[in-house]
């Protein structure tokens, strides 16, 4: 039983890591029906920028390391890149194509992606790069038998996770701009009808998608400090088959689906062999869009005329 | 002496080798209802994209208020006083109602004009308002053509322009969204409608144009529309 509560905690932890970057595929697939997959990367640049502005502010002496002001720091840094990488890549590289078959666009995504992840190999070098100690890793709660376990970290990256995701929430539900997506995600035609600057909101999109990539970049970072510029195939892939999972285009569907990847992950980790935890998102995908085509809240579109 | 407020001067659009609208000009006056019917495929739909700006013409103007707004990106029209509530009714069916007549007022920043508008539109559609919480894909198609119009109402436009509002509808709810626009234009709005269903078209407006494979073949006062026998036998069953 202890052994359950430990594995699910790291799932859950895991898994809210996946949800931000889920979010970020499902935002842009529900805006422009692309898999956008330059997203993994952008999350790796996070971690990167992350790696880069920790290191730098500490031996500047603005902060000392680790610390809550270095976290945050550096959290809030690793955003505004990625916001701002993530308008330059639809900004040069997909607006040009929008109106282009929609394969043009898949394959410049995929090219994006290769760009960002050899430019990174040239840039940061391929070899594994420590992640700075932004944090204190502290055991919060520790059972009687040593086997349940809850760290810091877990708390920390549960706590950032879950407040992004009600912010985002906030922001696309009770916000002028997130009904104008939401609008704009249903029919942009219809919506450039009532007023609504269409590339502006599609600009949005993308800055909050890889900004939440960011966060997810530097969450990993401190958790697991070993990063390196192919770091987010795997788990931009996961990702991916979380946003899936859940039902592509739909927000909460890609937390859930993230959620139940994270988890899955850890306990096959536990209970079975680590050689099966990139095996297993694969076959849960296969297994639910077996019963569910549309992913778990996906809707294939009914139009009413 | 009428003013003109729209007109389109020898506007062609092709749709890659295809002659969408060949040369066609229409002018609407302030306070006018206009319409534009013919049947299906005859460039009725071509002709109000091609005033909002979402087609671009290879040769003729726009003209809106005196000034020329050929190419002009849609959602830059609508502040201008434009507003387009496309074929289909364009509903967003994922927002609520309320939600879809504040993306009609996207352009307004004005708080108390908004609240003013909900009251116009509420008065004019007690419906929308029983229905202001409700998902609006959920809606019946009269209900959805309501918030449609509504909708369009709510950026405070100078020309509405209306794509079928008749589509799919019963009749009764046609005779209902019919008599609206009247009301709507005795208000003092000018009405651009595109309509298959002529005959209940030409009756609330003031002049007419038909639309025959992207020509204009007739156009005249709706009165003499009506009695015209090419009109009577092609699109008013004789």
């Amino acid at each position: 039983m202890e052994e359950f509560v430990q594995h699910f905690i790291n799932g859950i932890s895991l898994g809210s890591i996946y949800a931000l970057i889920a979010i970020g595929y499902t935002m842009v697939y529900g805006i422009l029906q692309l898999i956008n997959f330059a997203h993994s990367d952008v999350y790796m640049i996070g971690a990167f920028t992350g790696y880069y502005f920790g290191n730098y502010i500490s031996r500047l002496g603005w902060v000392t390391l680790p610390s809550w002001s270095a976290f945050f720091f550096t959290l809030a840094c690793a955003m505004l890149v990625c916001g701002f990488l993530g308008f330059m890549i639809e900004r040069f590289a997909y607006r040009p194509l929008r109106k282009a078959p929609k394969l043009n666009i898949l394959i410049t995504a995929i090219g994006i992606s290769l760009f960002l992840e050899y430019t990174g190999q040239i840039v940061f070098g391929a070899d594994p790069k420590v992640f700075p100690n932004l944090l204190n890793d502290v055991e919060l709660f520790s059972s009687e038998s040593g086997n349940v376990r809850i760290s810091s970290f877990d708390i920390v990256i549960l706590t950032v996770s879950v407040s992004l995701v009600v912010i985002l929430n906030f922001i696309i539900f009770k916000t002028k701009l997130g009904k104008a997506m939401r609008a704009t995600s249903f029919n942009d035609t219809w919506a450039a009808l009532m007023g609504i600057p269409v590339d502006r909101i599609i600009s949005y999109t993308f800055v909050i998608g890889s900004a939440l990539a960011a966060a997810g970049g530097i969450l990993v970072g401190i958790k697991y400090p070993k990063i390196e510029p192919l770091m987010g195939v795997m788990i931009g892939l996961k990702a991916f088959v979380a946003a899936v999972l859940g039902g592509i285009g739909n927000l909460t569907g890609a937390v859930i689906g993230a959620l139940i990847m994270g988890l899955a992950e850890q306990f096959v980790v536990g209970y079975g062999s680590s050689t099966y935890r990139d095996a297993l998102a694969f076959g849960i995908l296969i297994v639910i869009l077996l019963f569910k085509p549309a992913g778990l809240l996906g809707k294939f579109g009914v139009e009413k005329v | 002496m009428t003013t003109s407020i729209l007109s389109l001067k020898n506007i062609s659009v092709n749709y890659g080798n295809i002659k969408a609208l060949r040369n066609i000009s229409i002018d609407v006056n302030k306070g006018e209802i206009i319409s534009l019917i013919g049947s299906n495929g005859a460039g009725k739909t071509t002709t109000l994209r091609t005033i909002s700006g979402i087609l671009k013409p290879v040769s003729g103007e726009v003209v809106f208020d005196q000034q020329n707004i050929t190419g002009i990106k849609p959602h830059l029209l609508v502040s201008r006083g434009v507003s387009h509530s496309p074929e289909g009714r364009g509903i967003f069916a994922n927002l609520t109602v309320m939600e879809n007549l504040e993306m009609g007022a996207y352009t307004q920043n004005n708080k108390a004009y908004f609240e003013e508008d909900l009251e116009k539109v509420f008065k004019l559609f007690p419906r929308v308002k029983e229905r202001i919480k409700q998902v609006a894909g959920t809606l019946s198609g009269g209900e959805q053509q309501m918030v449609a119009m509504s909708r369009a109402l709510m950026s405070r436009p100078k020309v509405l322009l209306l794509d079928e509002p008749s589509l799919g509808l019963a009749p009764q709810v046609v005779d209902t969204i019919f008599h609206i626009v009247q009301e709507v234009n005795k208000s003092g709005m000018t009405v651009l409608l595109v309509e298959q269903n002529a005959f209940q078209a030409l009756k609330i407006s003031h002049r007419g144009y038909v639309i025959e494979t992207g020509e204009i073949v007739l156009s005249g006062p709706a009165k003499d529309l009506m009695t015209n026998p090419k009109v009577k036998e092609a699109y008013l069953g004789g």
